[in-house]
């Protein structure tokens, strides 16, 4: 794998976690299905292993930016299993609504084990991080907008969370936004 | 051993540095913070500070996980 499909591929993917960020936005803002602290934490988890990718995109692949993104969506996919596991048992609630039969967090938990494998299937193409192969500007215009995009969302979700929570820790079950009550 | 311990006084340093532990935990307490800390990551990356990007993004993570351990506050139900 050359690492300009290599680049490919990480804006792409970049773009999918964009994809699940902006979902989880518009669960929250059309559905009012406002995120409790373990779903902003699991936010943070995809938005760390975005991070990673678009190291690749700025820097060229190295495998520190694919372990960088492995790291996260372990570290997310914990959070998740935790929320998966608060429900397992038949009686105990869930939280929010159902997308496609499983609810947000069951989704993020497969969603953060397909980045961890998609991230060792990409270390399997060792060509990518041969000097010769080296690009000298990694940054084409589709990656630009697409870190500009998820840029956008990460701050979005931070900006949202201090709305909703204030300088502090969420509520369980948050109702409304913190800050915007009267 | 068994004496009461003695009232603080709130000028004493011990004082100071337990003031200024709780306002940094405080700060940690934050969970809008691994976000924050991430725009800065990717602020890095746009001015070609890889090892800071990186380092960031590892302070996040950190965050992160100190948040979710402040959260693990109940045991699971899962016993047979």
């Amino acid at each position: 794998m050359t690492p300009q499909v290599s680049l490919r591929l990480n804006a792409f993917g970049l773009l999918a976690i964009c994809g699940v960020l902006a979902f989880a936005f518009a669960d929250q803002f059309l559905f009012g299905d406002l995120p409790c602290p373990l779903c902003v934490l699991q936010r943070a988890g995809f938005a760390a292993a975005g991070v990673g990718l678009a190291l690749n995109l700025r820097f060229g692949p190295r495998p520190s930016h694919y372990a960088t993104t492995i790291l996260s969506a372990l570290a997310g996919g914990m959070i998740s299993l935790r929320q998966v596991a608060l429900h397992i048992v038949p009686g105990s609630g869930a939280y929010g609504d159902d997308f496609l039969g499983l609810h947000c967090y069951t989704w993020a938990f497969i969603l953060f084990g397909v980045i961890v494998m998609g991230m060792a299937v990409m270390l399997l193409f060792e060509r990518q991080f041969s000097e010769r192969e080296k690009v000298a500007a990694p940054l084409s215009g589709f990656a630009l907008a697409v870190i500009a995009v998820f840029a956008l969302l990460t701050l979005g979700n931070g900006v949202s969370t201090l709305l909703e929570c204030g300088a502090g820790l969420c509520p369980d079950n948050p109702t409304d936004y913190l800050l915007l009550k009267k | 051993l068994g004496h009461a311990a003695e009232p603080v006084n709130s000028n004493d340093f011990s004082t100071t540095i337990s003031n200024a532990r709780s306002d940094s935990l405080r700060v940690a307490n934050m969970m809008t913070l691994p976000f924050f800390v991430l725009t800065a990551a990717l602020g890095a990356i746009w001015s070609g500070n890889r090892k800071l990007a990186i380092g960031l993004c590892g302070a996040a993570l950190l965050v992160t996980l100190v948040l979710f351990r402040m959260h693990v506050t109940s045991e699971l139900g899962l016993g047979l």
